[in-house]
């Protein structure tokens, strides 16, 4: 449609409501410049064309922002998931129940192994440390004697002989082997000790294996060629009152004139016995994480039940005589 | 739309929804419930909604609700006869829009819309038709007669206005 004094009006409406293109804007410019009298019709609608209020505003525009929530995953949990959990929780503690079974059986044959591995070292020993073999075979033999005393008669011939060896040894080699042999039979402690509390009064399962040592040592020490005191203190009436002392050795080498003169009524492991302790530190032992923290739970239980147990009686003296 | 769009488009347009429907309704309190109302459905909508349309969205939504609020009040805009506007050459730009917005509310909802859509929002006739259902070739005719009719109550030299 051209622009013509006919059909200006649309043209005009256009120009107003700002739909024509920049050239026809142009034109109906220039025919505004040769038609001056329409001038003023395009003004009157220029003046008809509202003005924005800007001073109308919505106020609290805030209420109108949102934000977006996030939808919280919720997973449905069907019934085979609860079963499936069940059994896997099921299995886990019936295999954390038979793992420690199983630790404990094998302390509890600990010993007896022990015992059967020293009489095979026993027969490989050194000329210098013959009596290693029959200490530990002692130790072990003590443990065995609270476990079961019908074997104690057999035991005690191996004592003997050890004993009897002894006497070759050199005290200050003796002392140096007594000392690593207390560090490295901390190892065999726990079997024995957990023996000891199945089968013992309370007070004895305070005793140590090291003390065991002692004990037996100082048996050896007291009559160290009478072999019938040796056989009396491994006798199934007395088995119990050599087990069940407490002596205040820890691991520390002994003075063997203290021990004599001093502490005559104590019985302490002296140099001549020592050497009846060897290394068993190649000793097969059970090691994990959860192991031990089921050894310091009994270690645990062993120390409240010595509280209440009644204070172990010196009965050293009943060997003695 | 986003969230971010969304939030950005009320930064953006709700003045100018809000003024295009004060202006329709001459209410403050329905105008403010308009305009949350076209807010609150867009954002329902915001996942359909295209981010560059939420502008054409709302004033579509907000233009119905006030064509709903209007026939639900039953409110009748009494078409005034058009009074005799007497032009003085002195007449300034603030009684030109005095004189302007009182011929407004003499035309119909329709018209009055499709002014203010163009002249407050600039929309092309074929946005307006989008917004109000219209076709464009209807918007332009219309808005053209709502026009004539504005200037003529402006502009007749011989018209006074009686204010």
């Amino acid at each position: 449609m051209e622009l013509t004094r006919k059909t200006y009006e649309e043209y005009f409406l256009l120009y107003v409501d700002n739909e024509l293109s920049a050239a026809e804007r142009h034109g109906v410019e220039r025919f505004i410049h040769d038609n001056p009298d329409l001038a003023q019709e395009l003004d009157a609608l220029k003046t008809a064309v509202l003005t924005m209020p800007e001073e109308i505003r919505f106020e609290n525009k805030e209420i109108l922002f949102r934000k977006e929530n996030k939808e919280a995953v919720v997973l449905s949990f069907a019934w085979w998931r609860m079963a499936a959990a069940a059994v896997v929780l099921l299995f886990l503690g019936t295999a954390v129940w038979m793992f420690v079974n199983l630790g404990e059986t094998r302390d509890g044959s600990l010993a007896v192994t022990d015992q059967k591995k020293n009489e095979n070292t026993k027969q490989a020993t050194t000329a210098a440390d013959p009596g290693n073999d029959g200490k530990i075979a002692n130790t072990k033999t003590e443990v065995e004697k609270k476990q079961n005393n019908s074997g104690i008669a057999d035991l005690n011939q191996t004592i003997i002989k050890n004993n009897s060896s002894n006497k070759s040894v050199t005290p200050g080699r003796d002392s140096r082997i007594d000392g690593k042999a207390l560090v490295n039979n901390n190892k065999n402690r726990p079997a024995a000790r957990r023996v000891a509390s199945k089968n013992i009064e309370p007070a004895t399962a305070k005793s140590s294996v090291n003390r065991d040592l002692a004990i037996t040592a100082e048996a050896s020490r007291l009559k160290p060629l009478s072999d019938s005191k040796l056989v009396a203190a491994a006798d199934p009436l007395s088995s119990h009152t050599s087990t069940s002392m407490v002596l205040p050795v820890s691991g520390r080498e002994l003075d063997p004139v203290e021990t004599r003169e001093g502490r005559k009524g104590e019985m302490y492991a002296t140099q001549p016995q020592r050497n009846n302790v060897i290394y068993v530190a190649n000793t097969a032992i059970n090691k994990n994480s959860l192991r031990g923290v089921f050894r310091k739970a009994s270690r645990l239980v062993e120390r409240v039940a010595s509280l209440n147990a009644p204070e172990p009686t010196n009965e050293v003296a009943m060997l003695k005589q | 739309m986003t969230e971010k769009e969304f939030n950005q488009c009320v930064t953006d347009h709700a003045d100018g929804v809000f003024r295009f429907i004060l202006k329709n309704l001459r209410h403050v309190e329905d105008a403010r419930d308009i305009v949350q109302s076209a807010f609150e459905k867009m954002w329902v909508n915001h996942a359909t909604v295209d981010g560059t349309r939420g502008k054409s969205f709302l004033f579509t939504v907000a233009y119905h609700q006030m064509i709903d609020h209007i026939r639900k009040k039953k409110m009748v805009i009494v078409n005034e006869e058009m009074a005799v506007e007497r032009t003085t050459d002195a007449r300034s730009g603030q009684e030109t829009r005095k004189i302007l917005e009182k011929a407004l509310y003499r035309l119909n909802e329709t018209q009055r819309s499709l002014v203010m859509l163009k002249d407050y929002e600039g929309y092309s006739y074929e946005e307006i038709g989008e917004i109000t259902g219209l076709n464009p070739s209807q918007v332009k005719v219309y808005l053209h007669r709502a026009r004539q009719q504005l200037k003529s109550f402006l502009g007749s030299p011989e018209n006074i206005l009686e204010s």
